[in-house]
């Protein structure tokens, strides 16, 4: 993981701006190559005005080129045909880019001209570039490997959570219904039948409480549907709210972590309306489409606009998040909230 | 990626690839071939030449089929150098050397001579003094006073004209150097180049010396801006026909002509 998202981060700050640089190379190369051309025709020209003596006259016309600087030119140079330099300006100061061509009089090469371009702004350009490129690589690969990281250690945790309740439930069952049924053995085998009967009793309530801590906490016995039941009445019995409940014709069986989501999402709403809304109305729907569920909690109180979230919206939301799924809390400035949650659905369920 | 690249003393910061020496490491050499033994070669500077060319063509006249040769303008500083080659035996200059430059020459400077504006016979004005021809430089005053353009034709700063008349008006000559620089003017890169766009360009003017614009006879001379000295160098005393040229330079003919064309002969 670390290997991809630093290779990705690298390719991207070096990449780009290499061929950047060598495109921005090859147009300063095209320019050299321009002017070198038309100093080898003023050269060429000097040739036949001077046939003997026009290689001391070249200077003051290079020169002057370095002067007038087109197209960023910064040093010229003139070699005879062998090589050797007959005219040369100092070498620019910083990188150049540099372009030749050859002075032709008569169908002979009578000499090359060389032309340096300023090669700084192309690299000030490919400086940028780069930066640019490199912080756009850094950041890609942080979030390569910090999404990643973050699914697996959440992955982790949840192992590491069923684990524990494994061995939790492991020692409750040794500790309490082991213990029953190794006594009541023992009474058997003693021929004590109305002990053993006890114990027997007793392990039996112990595996049945054990049973029960197995299922989500609200829903023992029940389903989702039954659960906002329950709940419904709950509010109902316990305020003066009037409650409007809203559910699906039929609702099969949802995947267990699903039912237990939807449900810990409701009664946290349920309770913030309590608790904050000061609502005379509360309205719990839950629609069934063909791979989303959505659970609406409504009610008509004095909304929270701008107020900051607490952790309580904050894990309705990490809760939808988990499986996947989204939860919007729309409140108004005056007057009523809406908590919307979607959980999409695997195809076929329902 | 960025790499260090050690130039001369230091460390640029350069792609791989940026080139900051030039491409190839060649031995430096400036030699032409030799000049031929039999002929006397004498090249240089503009300034000098319709003066010499002169001289050459009478000495010449007087003793048919001598081998002398007077070249095209290759300017003070080339004929340093193709004197130091040996590809000529006389080098004619118009500005004062270098140390470095007249390190083992021997230099006879023979005459002056004014450096002036010149313009094209038909321009309407008769005179033109250093501050006139700097607005015109600066590009401040663009037309002749009866409305037509002007046309200043430049001439590349190490010229020596540009060098004279920099000397006595210094503004000027930075207004000359900034105009070539500036590219907003054409540009005449010898003394002939100038004159002939002198003559042929209605409303130009340009720097350059009296002495070629008398033996010309065609330009009108608005300003005198400097002066410069003539000289002829020779690789150590002049032997040969090196010196019978000189003496020919100094002969009383040569001086007659030259002071009539407006150089001041010096002793």
């Amino acid at each position: 993981m670390l290997a991809l998202a630093a290779s990705t981060g690298l390719w991207i700050a070096v990449v780009p701006s290499a061929v950047h640089h060598g495109l921005r190379r090859a147009e300063l190369r095209q320019r050299a190559e321009r002017q070198a051309e038309l100093l080898a025709r003023r050269v060429r020209d000097l040739f036949f005005q001077n046939p003997l003596l026009w290689r001391y006259d070249t200077a003051k016309h290079l020169q002057a080129a370095t002067v007038e600087r087109p197209e960023g030119l910064v040093a010229t140079r003139l070699l005879d045909p062998d090589g050797a330099t007959v005219f040369a300006d100092r070498p620019p100061a910083g990188p150049a880019v540099w372009g030749s061509a050859e002075v032709r009089a008569g169908g002979e090469v009578v000499g090359r001209v060389e032309v340096a371009v300023d090669g700084r702004p192309a690299r000030r350009a490919a400086l940028v570039f780069h930066a640019t490129f490199c912080l756009l690589g850094a950041g890609l690969g942080l979030v390569l490997y910090l999404v990643p990281l973050r699914a697996v250690r959440a992955r982790e945790a949840d192992v590491r959570s069923q684990a524990e309740e494994r061995a939790r439930i492991a020692r409750e069952l040794h500790d309490g219904a082991g213990q029953s049924l190794a006594a009541a053995r023992l009474h058997l085998m003693a021929g004590a039948t109305d002990a053993a009967t006890r114990a027997l009793d007793a392990a039996a309530d112990e595996l049945r409480r054990a049973v029960d801590e197995l299922r989500p906490p609200g829903l023992e016995g029940t389903d989702l549907a039954g659960g906002l039941r329950e709940l419904a009445e709950t509010v109902t019995g316990a305020s003066r709210i009037a409650v409007e409940l809203e559910l699906p014709g039929t609702l099969p069986r949802l995947p267990p972590a699903v039912e237990h989501a939807v449900y810990r999402i409701a009664q946290e709403a349920v309770a913030n309306v309590l608790r904050h809304a000061r609502a005379s109305r509360l309205r719990l729907a839950l629609h069934l489409e063909a791979e989303t569920l959505e659970l609406q909690v409504a009610d008509d109180g004095c909304g929270a606009r701008g107020a900051p979230e607490g952790r309580g919206i904050e894990g309705m939301r990490e809760r939808a998040r988990e499986l996947g799924g989204t939860l919007t809390v729309r409140a108004g400035s005056t007057r009523g909230t809406l908590v919307r949650a979607r959980i999409p659905l695997e195809p076929g369920v329902p | 990626m960025f790499v260090l690249v050690c130039v001369g003393q230091g460390f640029v910061l350069a792609w791989p690839g940026d080139a900051v020496e030039p491409p190839a490491a060649t031995p430096h050499r400036t030699s032409a071939p030799a000049s031929h033994d039999a002929r006397l070669d004498i090249a240089g500077s503009g300034s000098n030449l319709p003066l010499v060319e002169r001289i050459v063509a009478e000495w010449t006249a007087q003793e048919p089929g001598l081998p002398v040769r007077v070249h095209p303008s290759i300017g003070s500083g080339g004929a340093i150098r193709a004197l130091r080659d040996g590809a000529i035996e006389v080098a004619l200059v118009s500005r004062p050397l270098r140390p470095e430059e007249a390190r083992g020459l021997e230099v006879d400077w023979y005459a002056e001579v004014p450096v002036v504006a010149a313009a094209h016979p038909d321009v309407p004005a008769d005179s033109l003094d250093a501050a006139r021809l700097q607005a015109i430089v600066d590009g401040r005053e663009q037309r002749w006073p009866d409305g037509s353009p002007i046309v200043f034709v430049a001439r590349e700063p190490s010229d020596s004209s540009v060098a004279a008349a920099e000397a006595r008006h210094p503004a000027l000559g930075r207004a000359l150097r900034e105009a070539f620089a500036s590219g907003r003017f054409p540009v005449a890169y010898t003394d002939a180049a100038l004159l002939d766009a002198l003559e042929r360009i209605p409303g130009s003017v340009g720097l350059t010396d009296l002495g070629q614009v008398r033996l010309r006879g065609t330009l009108r001379v608005l300003a005198e801006l400097g002066r410069k000295p003539l000289g002829v160098a020779t690789n150590g005393p002049p032997r040969g026909r090196a010196a019978r040229f000189i003496e020919r330079l100094r002969s009383p003919g040569a001086r007659a002509l030259a002071e009539a064309a407006g150089y001041r002969v010096l002793p």
